[in-house]
């Protein structure tokens, strides 16, 4: 178990997109008084867009594998690669053989086996890491380039960068990815808790199910919170009885707040609302089993 | 009838492609839908059927025969995803493997061989006359790529509406792979507006014919129209947040079950065939 005052993470998920994910991480950040901070949701990042700030990033190009090109004039036309391409990236048209970059995985096959020596690798940045350094935080990005495959790598590219800066006693809060696949893996591993988000809508609830199932193979703790609970009590409460009948911990619920809807537009919070006063009963509950944890 | 496949996408999660893409299909007589947002497929909670037949995603991995392994790492070197560990002889790390099929090809002495692994399903069901398709990732799986091309190869013919997942990785680029039209869902928040920009700019690379269908529309933030308008992009439809909309939907119900959405819809779509029509 873990030793009193050593580093927490907390990772916010949901499954479904767009149940509230940035603007928890948000709101943690600032309630939890996080000085480390990450988006990993690498595909469509947003929390630059609410964490301002004035330094200049430290820029890295993330380089993945490289893809690949046939050279026409060496091209013997022998159909090889096209029969060879487990991605089916290469495409045919008349007797000429084309590699579609978007397809391309970088495997190497294709060049390893050419007879004619016709495939060339072309270098492939996948996308940029962002790190701001600030005295008193340290917030890490990242974004993909278009149509990269290699999201979850970029995710373990910016979190490693942030870990090697981070001191011992913060909270770091980690603003994670919809879905389930890689770059989410990527955010989930070597987290304490995973703050999921969900809405209640059938396909949140049918998400939901997914995300904690793949928390809780990866080791990290599942804890729930239910948004915008009040635009279905209904299945608000059917959430509830499932998260108490397989013994995942409920952490509250949020309501809809069209204020919250107004801060994701860059305008201040309401902080009198009925929102903030079940927030603070959120982090309160949140901070309890932190430190229950950290006692034993 | 020749395939026409329209997909919905939109960058930021959440913003309604699937509310968008479920009435389209709904409302568009002899219509299909095709669900490729693997990893979180909700399409089917809409079209709630009990005919459906599933088949599984299949993706090679390679089998060690170690009685005729030499030790030579010809594998273990090839392999560019690192998922082969060599310890006197190979192993495979499973969850890295990205099955391309090359240490099969590489091994000269025949100690290789390719089994299957189910990474996912492809549910086919029909709707009242609607083809349904729904793929869907394992738990734990990390790449839903296969999946998608799959469950797209289930529909040959009619228009097809296929619902994309979020973002703009290789997961999106497959889901639009020759699509005839993407139409963008945008929500009028700035983060909405910050992730459409990303995924307008992947169809604009691939020169592929765009519509907007701004959502959840709160009155206010005027950026996407602002946007639409410099950029001269066709906006189809409007709809704004609101509760009726929400409590049918978070429900599992379609909207165009009551004839005056559906008849937005089918707006939409003729708006949709003018411009595919006209090519711009």
């Amino acid at each position: 178990m873990r030793e009193k005052n050593s580093k927490v993470t907390i990772v916010v998920l949901s499954g479904k997109g767009g149940t509230g994910k940035t603007t928890l991480s948000n709101i943690l950040i600032e309630k939890l008084k996080s000085k480390v901070f990450v988006d990993c949701d690498v595909d469509a990042p947003n929390l630059h867009l609410v964490q301002k700030t004035s330094e200049i990033p430290i820029t890295h190009e993330y380089i993945g594998l490289p893809k690949y090109q046939i050279k026409q004039d060496k091209c013997t036309h022998c159909g090889l690669c096209y029969s060879l391409c487990a991605y089916k990236a290469i495409d045919k048209q008349g007797v000429r053989f084309y590699i579609d970059p978007y397809r391309c995985e970088g495997c190497s096959l294709c060049q390893v086996k050419c007879p004619a020596s016709a495939i060339t690798e072309i270098a492939q940045v996948d996308g940029n890491t962002f790190l701001y350094k600030e005295k008193v935080k340290l917030f890490g990005t990242a974004q993909t380039n278009i149509g990269s495959g290699n999201s979850g790598k970029l995710v373990s590219a910016i979190r490693k960068q942030v870990s090697e800066e981070r001191h011992k006693t913060d909270i770091q809060v980690i603003d994670g990815p919809p879905g389930i696949g890689c770059p989410v893996i990527a955010s989930i591993t070597n987290t304490d808790y995973s703050l999921i988000v969900t809405e209640p809508s059938l396909s949140g609830f049918s998400d939901l199910k997914r995300i904690i199932k793949t928390t809780q193979t990866l080791k990290s703790k599942p804890l729930v919170i239910i948004n915008k609970a009040d635009l279905s009590q209904i299945i608000s409460s059917q959430i509830e009885t499932y998260l108490i009948k397989n013994d995942i911990i409920f952490l509250g619920t949020l309501p809809y707040d069209k204020n919250i809807v107004k801060k994701n537009n860059l305008e201040p919070y309401s902080k009198e609302s009925s929102f903030f006063i079940d927030v603070e009963e959120i982090i309160k509950k949140l901070l309890n089993i932190i430190e229950k944890e950290k006692e034993i | 009838m020749d395939k026409l496949s329209i997909a919905f996408l939109s960058g930021k999660g959440g913003t309604g492609k699937t509310f968008i893409s479920t009435n389209f299909a709904n409302a568009i007589s002899s219509s299909s839908y095709v669900d490729t947002d693997v990893e979180e497929p909700n399409g089917s909670v809409f079209f709630n059927t009990n005919n459906t037949e599933t088949e599984s995603v299949l993706v090679k991995i390679p089998k060690f025969n170690y009685n005729k392994c030499t030790g030579c790492r010809a594998c273990a070197d090839f392999c560019k995803f690192n998922a082969i560990i060599f310890i006197k002889k190979p192993f495979l790390v499973t969850e890295i493997c990205h099955s391309c099929g090359g240490c099969y090809e590489v091994c000269n002495f025949d100690a290789i061989t390719l089994i299957d692994k189910e990474i996912g399903t492809v549910d086919k069901s029909i709707y009242k006359g609607h083809k349904i398709v729904s793929g869907k990732m394992n738990v734990g799986e990390m790449s839903g790529t296969p999946i998608i091309k799959q469950a797209k190869d289930a529909i040959n013919d009619g228009i097809v509406a296929i619902d994309c997942p979020p973002g703009s990785s290789c997961l999106l680029l497959e889901a639009i792979h020759d699509v005839d039209y993407c139409v963008l869902v945008v929500e009028s928040t700035n983060f909405g507006f910050h992730n459409f920009k990303m995924v307008y700019n992947v169809c604009k690379q691939l020169n592929v014919l765009v519509g907007i269908v701004v959502n959840k529309y709160d009155g206010e933030n005027k950026l996407i129209f602002d946007f639409a308008k410099d950029e001269n992009l066709n906006i189809l439809d409007v709809f704004p947040f609101a509760k009726e909309i929400n409590r049918i939907t978070s429900a599992g119900g379609l909207i165009t079950d009551s004839p005056k959405y559906k008849s937005r819809f089918e707006e939409m779509y003729k708006k949709i065939l003018l411009q595919i029509k006209e090519g711009k």
